[in-house]
């Protein structure tokens, strides 16, 4: 009985320890697996934000009458946006290229040069469309968005 | 038999040492997470401000359309034209500010039969250039010009 | 008397560290849940944005109240608001799988001298909160083509 008891005594603080121990490995793996999806969650984000936000406010600050047009890209399509200086006609065009979007700006008779790019994120699927006249849709991993042009498209010649 | 107490000073300081690692873990946590929610909060005021101005645009458009239909010259329609706006032959234009340094441009071909066709609607946004460095980076910078 | 006060020792000792160890454990499980809720919520508020966007988008390209309503897929509610269900990616989904987002818009027309000026209300909501109110506008005008 005292040999039990003595060996009790011993015990319990291990045992005690020992749960606490166990509790803290838990811990660390659930606050292992928060910590990354919330960098997983941040890094998406960021990236869709990139991605379709970005597209959406050129496209809104490019919107003039048959400036905003979809063309061709080195990997699918690509969103061209007209503007004119003087004589000049001067086009960004935003397109997939290597994993990533991309943006060239230059005179509109040049080919693209989509190693010269700026990177504006990372992007494996980029689609373009034009569900109806004026309304434009792009389609990225990070989900489908709409664009509307509010001008009106008859001037496409002017550009 | 005399009997030894367990000595703890090894787990002690193991616990302590994964407490800290937990700690640091639960702060980087709440900072990324606090970070995303920030960029998440601003993104839906922008998108918000980018609709109040979309709705003062369509606002000068009906009133641009009231004054097209009430305006039995150019003259008369000069003085019917919605406020902040300028007209150059048959285009009329407006900016219309919003109240983070966003701007809606617009602009629109009046048709021969009174009637308009809108040509231009850019929304852009001010930089808000950079802020100005703290002191002490400033006085490093200007040390080593 | 030696042992016993050794004794008394350790236990003293023991209590104090599990109490440490208890108090950080709570703290510590506090801040990786609200590290895990704030990030749903970003992810959450994200996506009610960009449905929200998208649908002030499709009003902006439509040509009358009906046809807005077609191009969004909503259905109408009793209380004549517009509903679309979303999915967790903030695609549409159809109306017979539970929606982890749904886009509530209310319109109201305003009579203009030439036309009609279409205000609507757009709502994000997940199952128990509303995450996000935009109000945009769309000027009809009542000769199209003019």
């Amino acid at each position: 009985m005292k040999i039990r008891k003595e060996t009790w005594m011993h015990m319990y603080p291990l045992l005690l320890f020992a749960m606490i121990v166990l509790s803290l490995l838990f811990l660390m793996c659930a606050g292992t697996e928060v910590y990354s999806a919330a960098v997983e969650g941040q890094a998406y984000n960021r990236q869709a934000r990139a991605a379709l936000s970005y597209l959406a406010a050129r496209v809104h600050a490019a919107d003039n009458a048959g400036a905003v047009s979809i063309g061709a890209g080195p990997e699918g399509d690509a969103l061209v946006l007209r503007e004119r200086a003087g004589d000049d006609v001067y086009e960004t065009r935003i397109y997939l290229y290597e994993g990533a979007l991309r943006e060239e700006y230059g005179p509109a008779d040049l080919p693209l040069r989509p190693e010269s790019a700026e990177r504006i994120a990372a992007l494996e699927r980029f689609f373009l469309g034009e569900e109806r006249p004026g309304l434009l849709t792009a389609a990225t991993e990070y989900g489908e968005i709409h664009i509307a042009l509010r001008c009106e498209k008859e001037a496409a010649d002017d550009a | 038999m005399e009997s030894r107490p367990v000595r703890l000073g090894w787990l002690s300081l193991l616990v302590t040492v994964v407490i800290l690692c937990l700690a640091t873990l639960s702060v980087l946590s709440l900072s990324t997470a606090q970070a995303d929610w920030a960029q998440a909060q601003k993104q839906a005021l922008q998108t918000e401000s980018v609709y109040a101005l979309e709705r003062d645009g369509q606002q000068w458009l009906a009133a641009l359309d009231a004054a097209l239909g009430a305006a039995h010259d150019e003259t008369s329609l000069d003085t019917l034209l919605p406020p902040d706006t300028v007209r150059t032959g048959s285009r009329v234009c407006t900016l219309q500010k919003g109240a983070d340094g966003r701007s809606l441009s617009i602009a629109a071909e009046l048709t021969a039969d009174g009637g308009y066709r809108v040509v231009q609607w850019s929304q852009s946004a001010e930089w808000a250039g950079e802020e100005e460095p703290p002191a002490l980076f400033g006085t490093l910078f200007g040390a080593m010009d | 008397m030696h042992k016993s006060r050794r004794g008394a020792a350790f236990y003293v000792e023991t209590i104090l560290l599990v109490l440490f160890l208890l108090l950080s454990l709570t703290v510590l499980a506090r801040m990786l849940g609200t590290a895990r809720q704030l990030s749903r919520e970003a992810r959450q508020l994200s996506c009610a944005v960009r449905i929200a966007q998208d649908a002030a988008e499709q009003l902006a390209a439509s040509d009358s109240r009906e046809d807005f309503a077609v191009l969004l897929g909503a259905r109408q509610t009793e209380d004549g608001t517009l509903a679309r269900a979303y999915n967790a990616e903030g695609a549409p989904a159809a109306d017979a799988i539970p929606a982890a987002y749904t886009l509530l818009c209310r319109l109201e027309e305003t009579a203009q001298p030439h036309g009609v000026l279409l205000t609507a209300y757009f709502t994000v909501c997940n199952d128990s909160e509303a995450l996000y109110e935009l109000e945009t506008q769309k000027y009809f005008c009542a000769q199209p083509g003019k």
